[in-house]
């Protein structure tokens, strides 16, 4: 007990803010530079794994943030940028200090989230995991995670949905009280990922339910997800 | 240890067709070709002398030679030898003596193959489904050559089939896919008397994509992608295994630095995994201290993964051949480490000290050790049950010869001794991050890869955080991937876990699910 006290009386506040972190590090979206970019010269395209370049702009929905592009560049055109989040309402993105009271106002004072792995790696669910660690709290924005879709506002949905989950998904996003804002998060459930091809992967979530919202990355950052959230509720804001 | 070596088997027996000897970082390669009809006496022997199970797969060979062929790897730790064995069957009727009877490691591999290819085990004793839910059509086999990987495959009405049991006031509690907290999906079927469960069953292979058949025709560079994205928290283990095999194929060893730098790659992913395992435990227990404690050491490991390789989970560095780009090494980071080590060592003081937990954790979800040596349990599991068996030892790999470690073994087999194993190998992770930083070699992280040799196959493998990876690939024409076999520590963990639940109440099952901490994903694939 007092190994547990000492312990607990020599932890700072390690919470911090969702803005202030993430700044410069990790897989951006790959930005081509068109100055520099030769005419001519395919070979982002042609080495891209899933598709995701046509006309030299990168679809976030479909980059599995290989960045092997970046590498077969021959004049380094390539650079990243941060990862957008995708509404349908792309003005979004100033979310910021009101973003508590946008969730009290829709959700009276909190924001409910079920859960679902869709045929995911595992990597999409340990960043979910992530969000609720005293670093990222995601609880400090009334938001939080509930057992039974019966009581959840949002789907945060994860994975190419696969052959054998589909059903489940189906029934799940049935069970919830409408409407219900869905999230989808991570390369496989935003637009298939690297297993488009495969015969028991799904193709992403678009095509089983309709999608608010969509998260990129592979994994996204824990920052990145509750970012995501936060917009399908201020998406939702607007639309009432 | 043994009267004779393995080769004077081979020698005795004339009508073994050895393949192919290979050596490599001191591991010996034996490939065997023997007849359907003499493979399960190979298997026995092979048992005798202390074999275990690494993989077995099948190819779909009838384009090319018109046959299938069911190749097995098995590895002998004793003489550091690995023994891989092809048989042959024919196109029409693929079937063959089945070797779960003596070698029980290979019952799910066994029933996989039947699914997936439709080859007959017979004798096998259990025919029921695993790879494939009841709802796909029977004689459709995926992984057959002549299934293209993008058809549509209708549903068809089906039932799970589970061994009931029956009797007065036995209940069945069926739990998942979807489970209530963040975890991934799998169904599970308790037949309780009251809270006590009599038997466990799961139904598995639901996030199921078809990765393996995803990988076939791609190029062996493309397929890292492929392997890195198996599984989330084991892709360094997963894809250095993948990298092995490829640079074992081409005959190509990779840099010393590279070696070094995937020790670390490696020694990372055990880190962070098993510290989350901890915080993990204790959330199986409902203890909070010690769930937010290891939940910002863990987020503090991932930074530091940021730092050295920009991914949060280690992914896009490792290629077969070495390295993409260098680790960014910083004199801080072995300070950090340091500091992590000291708190993590905090951390499991408090935890191991109060009795209120240890109450829970002790005698729970026991498992015995014959149980895991027949069934061939890997990793953290086996050893917290008394099954000395590490790869990084028995059948070293990278770096690993040269470094100095110990490998922790416990003997009770509970929840106890499985957070147990999981804080000493973390002290031994330590020690070893610390000793590769400071032997690091100077140079190049990556030689080219000229040419893959078709229609040759290979085995590499790694110890991830959970057991054995092993990563089996043929390749094909043209540099491609002609079959690619996933087979993870939790392929081979899965079927022992249900085995520890019965004689435990329901409410434990979530604490001793997660001190074997499996993935379902690096299952399913």
């Amino acid at each position: 007990m007092l190994k547990l006290l000492k312990g607990l009386m020599n932890t700072r506040i390690v919470t911090e803010d969702i803005n202030t972190r993430d700044k410069g590090c990790g897989r951006g979206l790959p930005i081509i530079n068109q100055e520099v970019c030769q005419t001519g010269c395919h070979r982002c395209t042609q080495i891209c794994p899933t598709g995701a370049m046509t006309n030299k702009l990168v679809d976030p929905r479909v980059c599995i943030f290989c960045h092997a592009c970046r590498q077969v560049c021959p004049v380094s055109a390539i650079d990243e940028t941060d990862i957008p989040i995708i509404t349908h309402n792309p003005s979004e993105e100033q979310l910021g200090q009101d973003l508590r009271n946008k969730i009290r106002k829709i959700c009276r004072r909190s924001l409910h989230i079920r859960y679902v792995d869709a045929g995911a790696c595992n990597g999409c669910d340990f960043e979910i995991n992530s969000t609720t660690n005293p670093v990222y709290d995601i609880q400090q924005y009334g938001v939080d995670f509930v057992a039974s879709p019966r009581h959840a506002d949002l789907l945060l949905v994860t994975g190419s949905v696969t052959r054998n989950l589909e059903i489940a998904l189906q029934k799940t996003y049935q069970a919830c009280p409408k409407p219900t804002l869905v999230v989808a998060v991570g390369a496989c459930a935003c637009g298939g990922g690297i297993f488009k091809e495969a015969y028991a992967a799904g193709g992403g979530v678009a095509r089983h339910l309709p999608v608010d919202v969509y998260v990129p990355g592979c994994p996204p950052t824990p920052a990145l997800i509750i970012k995501g959230i936060l917009a399908a509720v201020a998406q939702r804001e607007t639309a009432l | 240890m043994y009267s004779q070596s393995f080769w004077q088997v081979i020698n005795d027996h004339q009508e073994y067709d050895l393949i192919k000897v290979t050596s490599h970082f001191a591991v010996q390669r034996i490939k065997l070709g023997v007849a359907a009809e003499k493979f399960p006496e190979v298997v026995a022997t092979l048992k005798k002398r202390g074999a275990f199970l690494l993989t077995m797969t099948a190819t779909d060979k009838r384009k090319l030679f018109g046959n299938f062929a069911v190749y097995s790897v098995f590895a002998l730790p004793a003489e550091k030898i690995i023994v891989e064995i092809k048989i042959v069957l024919e196109a029409k009727n693929p079937t063959y003596q089945s070797i779960t009877p003596i070698m029980p490691a290979a019952h799910w591999l066994e029933r996989e193959m039947k699914d997936l290819f439709g080859i007959i085990p017979e004798g096998h004793p259990d025919m029921r489904r695993l790879a494939v839910h009841p709802d796909w059509p029977a004689n459709v086999y995926p992984l057959r050559k002549d299934f293209i990987s993008n058809t549509k495959v209708p549903r068809v009405a089906g039932e799970m089939e589970f061994c009931s049991v029956k009797g007065e006031g036995i209940y069945q509690v069926p739990v998942g896919p979807i489970h209530a907290g963040i975890i991934e999906p799998g169904h599970f079927r308790f037949f309780a008397f009251g809270e006590d469960v009599i038997n466990l069953q799961a139904q598995l292979f639901y996030t199921h994509r078809g990765i393996e058949k995803a990988a076939e025709g791609k190029s062996y560079y493309d397929a890292t992608l492929v392997a890195e994205r198996v599984c989330g928290v084991c892709s360094a283990s997963h894809v250095v295994a993948y990298a092995q095999a490829i640079e074992t194929l081409a005959g190509v060893d990779a840099p010393k630095r590279a070696l070094y730098s995937r020790t670390i790659l490696l020694e990372l992913e055990r880190l962070y995994n098993h510290i989350g395992d901890i915080g993990n435990i204790c959330a199986g227990v409902g203890f909070s201290f010690g769930i937010s404690r290891g939940a910002i050491l863990k987020e503090r490991l991932m930074r530091i993964n940021m730092r050295l390789t920009g991914h949060r989970y280690l992914r896009g560095m490792v290629i077969p051949g070495g390295l993409r780009k260098d680790l960014r090494i910083t004199p801080k980071t072995s300070l950090e480490l340091i500091e992590l080590e000291q708190e993590l060592n905090n951390l499991t003081a408090t935890i191991l000290s109060s009795q209120s937990i240890l109450d829970r954790l002790q005698t729970t979800g026991i498992l015995d050790t014959e149980t895991a040596l027949t069934l061939g349990a890997v990793g953290p599991a086996a050893r917290a049950s008394g099954v000395d068996k590490d790869l990084r030892r028995d059948l070293p790999y990278g770096a690993y010869r040269k470094l100095d470690f110990r490998v922790p073994v416990q003997t009770g087999g509970d929840v106890y001794c499985r957070l147990k194993q999981r804080i000493e190998e973390c002290q031994q992770s330590f020690a070893i991050l610390q000793q590769a930083i400071k032997q690091m070699p100077q140079g190049k992280v990556v030689v080219e890869i000229p040419y893959l040799p078709p229609y040759r196959t290979s085995v590499g493998y790694t110890e991830s955080a959970r057991g054995a990876n092993v990563h089996w690939v043929m390749s094909g024409p043209n540099n491609t991937i002609y079959r690619y076999m996933v087979r993870s520590a939790s392929h081979c963990n899965w079927p022992v876990l249900p085995l520890c639940v019965p004689g435990n109440i329901i409410p434990d099952f979530p604490l001793i699910n997660k001190s074997f901490e499996l993935c379902y994903a690096c299952l399913d694939r």
